[in-house]
């Protein structure tokens, strides 16, 4: 589904992704740790299109299409779904209005006709109760005075709806209590199917609990240092990411 | 080439001429109520002259344009059939509505329906031979014409206007539309409308003043209103200014409340060249509140300015007011807003803000909030934002597959919704949505 071959990255000037390589297949979900600045927002970032990153070098190939080439918004309706580690707030755009247009932006690429307001609201109804959100969101204005977990909830309901092939959750579980966590993580694997993948970036072990991964990865300056299965995000938890700081100089200075 | 000055005296004495030649014809026709009052304020208005830029209240916004055209006070006889007017009504068959074509009031073409007792909705002059212990109280009382060229020049040319009188007690169901239209084939004319709003003890109206246009030519509305809340009394007063991109406007509005009344103003400008609003709140009776919404978008080379001006004479009044503005290409948008809190008017609420967004490099806008508060126990603030579009909110509609320009418009269209949900007339907002959506998509 999604195969990136020696990405280089840089932020104004600095490179901050120095060649990942990464296979995604479908029914997979890969988990990215690793320290603070190890890259793991600019990897979210650079796949969902945001502006201000440069590619040095590299390619990311999506369903078999050049994925960089893409506006964000053709990534979006191509399949790819960014839950933001910091859900933006949009005073005056309903919920209602923000995801029904989203929706039938996506339908309409998918060659489907756009869902009307009675067949949509009863989507986004049981879409809602997967995330245990009241509908009285549905009036507010996008993430406007939304609590901490009540965003990162709304991204999961998006999600729900849009029924991306690939989601990358941009750590997600930051800044939630156990209990949204769990919310979260029983959507997250409601929504896990043969067909589509998921990347789940986190600092933490703790969300892996909740969505057992496939993969782990360890991004570190850059560069993807360890991959292996769970057990991986295991060794990390009881290790830090300190062992890794030194076999990583240690094998700098060989 | 000629000196400012030298334009803005020429300027003068063609409104000077004009007014004699319209006085010797017999104009206005049918006896004239206002005679002595047109002379003293002629007489004013050849005094004053036409504001300059040098004026601290007219610093951002040169008149000049104005100034170098010689406008004709004949507005060409204009045709319209039931057809188009129908493309420019807001309500239902029931309402109200008062047609003005190039500034004159056209009876035929009104509707008026059976009226509650007591209640007036009449012809300016046709007032002042039928209802005169009404109108004369009021007319020409609260417009300060002595101090203010345009409206002294609106008062001495005025004859073409409506009076509204509520008795108490009175609710008006039904709003009262005030449907203008602009037809001018190519005649540059002037008009100076005029509306004297009386509503009375406990009574309550909304108005709905529009203003649109069927060709693209220069004119020049100089409207002036006047407005009595008496005690209790309760009006809604929502204006939708979309005239032609060529054309001129000066309006001075002065309201007069009394105790625990309550005025309620949605000011929308879309259209015009040069557009300046003058909007004077007088809070004087105990307890009355009013709040000001604004909504402007200059594109191209139009260039909207809104003065409001909110006196605060009595204690224990509110007042609210928020306007917002969206400026691109040339466009540029003025904004000034002074509180006065006088020295008794303790218990003061009074809440102000102004919100730009600059689109264009070449946007300008110019806002001045300002608090004059001489009482000791009053709550006030004020504040002003110039931005550009989140770009965070953009990525985020365009992350969820939203296309880069729809994007745009339903984050321009969110910011300026905040004025617009401010009108409460729920029958008219999904014409009004259309309309600022489609305004919002030419700006692109």
């Amino acid at each position: 589904m999604l195969t990136i071959k020696n990405l280089r990255v840089a932020v104004e000037g600095n490179e901050i992704l120095k060649g990942i390589n990464l296979e995604i297949k479908a029914g997979e979900t890969h988990a990215i740790m690793g320290p603070n600045g190890s890259g793991k927002s600019t990897l979210a970032n650079v796949l969902a299109g945001k502006e201000g990153y440069e590619v040095l070098e590299g390619e990311v190939r999506f369903k078999g299409k050049n994925l960089l080439e893409m506006p964000p918004e053709e990534r979006a309706r191509e399949g790819i779904f960014l839950a933001f580690q910091y859900p933006v707030e949009i005073p005056g755009v309903s919920m209602a209005t923000f995801l029904r247009t989203a929706l039938n932006a996506v339908r309409e690429h998918r060659g489907e006709p756009p869902v009307d307001a009675r067949t949509f609201l009863n989507l986004l109804r049981e879409k809602m109760q997967l995330v245990e959100m009241d509908e009285k969101f549905l009036n507010r204005s996008v993430n406007e005075g939304f609590s901490g977990g009540e965003k990162k909830r709304n991204e999961i309901l998006q999600m729900a709806v849009l029924d991306p092939s690939l989601a990358i959750l941009d750590e997600t579980d930051s800044g939630l209590d156990i209990d949204a966590l769990r919310i979260v993580a029983n959507g997250v694997n409601q929504l896990r199917r043969k067909d589509n993948a998921f990347i789940v970036i986190t600092h933490y072990q703790r969300l892996l609990d909740y969505i057992v991964p496939d993969y782990v990865h360890v991004l570190f300056d850059g560069r993807i240092v360890e991959s292996g299965d769970k057990e991986l995000a295991l060794h990390l938890e009881e290790h830090g990411y300190d062992w890794l700081k030194k076999e990583q100089t240690s094998a700098q200075t060989l | 080439m000629k000196t400012a000055q030298k334009e803005y005296q020429e300027a003068k004495e063609w409104y000077l001429k004009l007014f004699q030649q319209w006085r010797s014809q017999g104009q206005p026709p049918n006896g004239d109520p206002l005679s002595a009052l047109r002379e003293n304020a002629i007489k004013r208005f050849a005094e004053l002259g036409f504001p300059h830029i040098r004026m601290e209240e007219w610093k951002y916004t040169s008149v000049e344009p104005i100034v170098r055209r010689r406008f004709s006070l004949e507005a060409p006889p204009a045709q319209v059939d039931a057809e188009t007017l129908a493309r420019f009504r807001y309500f239902e068959q029931t309402s109200i509505v008062l047609v003005f074509l190039n500034g004159r009031f056209q009876p035929e073409w009104s509707v008026i329906p059976r009226l509650p007792q007591g209640v007036i909705i009449s012809d300016l002059l046709q007032a002042f031979k039928q209802h005169e212990a009404l109108i004369k109280p009021h007319f020409a009382r609260y417009l300060a014409y002595k101090d203010e060229a345009f409206a002294a020049l609106n008062t001495a040319f005025a004859w073409q206007g409506i009076f509204v009188y509520l008795p108490s007690n009175i609710v008006l169901e039904q709003p009262i539309h005030l449907l203008n239209l602009a037809h001018p084939g190519g005649q540059e004319f002037a008009a100076n409308p005029r509306y004297l709003f009386v509503l009375g003890a406990n009574s309550q109206a909304t108005i709905l003043e529009t203003h649109n246009f069927l060709n693209d030519s220069a004119y020049f509305y100089n409207q002036a209103s006047e407005i009595v809340l008496q005690d209790g009394a309760r009006l809604q007063h929502i204006k939708i200014q979309d005239d032609s991109r060529q054309s001129f406007r000066v309006t001075t509005t002065r309201v007069v409340q009394k105790n625990n009344s309550h005025y309620h103003a949605v000011s929308i400008d879309l259209g015009g060249l040069l557009v300046r609003n003058n909007l004077t709140v007088d809070l004087d009776g105990e307890n009355s509140e009013s709040h000001l919404y604004g909504f402007y978008l200059a594109t191209e080379r139009q260039h909207i300015d809104n003065h409001t001006n909110i006196n605060h004479l009595k204690p224990y009044c509110d007042s609210n007011e928020m306007y917002k503005g969206i400026l691109t290409d040339r466009g540029r948008g003025v904004f000034s807003g002074t509180i006065y809190v006088h020295r008794n008017a303790q218990k003061t609420n009074a809440f102000q803000s102004n919100k730009n967004l600059l689109l264009s490099k070449e946007a300008e806008i110019d806002t001045k909030p300002q608090l004059k508060i001489f009482a000791d126990d009053v709550k006030c603030s004020h504040g002003a934002t110039i931005g550009q579009l989140d770009e965070d909110a953009l990525f985020y509609l365009r992350q969820r597959g939203i296309e880069e320009t729809e994007a745009h418009v339903m984050l321009r269209y969110a910011f300026a919704a905040d004025v617009f949900d401010k009108i409460g007339l729920p029958e008219i907002k999904e014409k009004l949505d259309n309309l600022l959506k489609e305004r919002l998509e030419k700006t692109l």
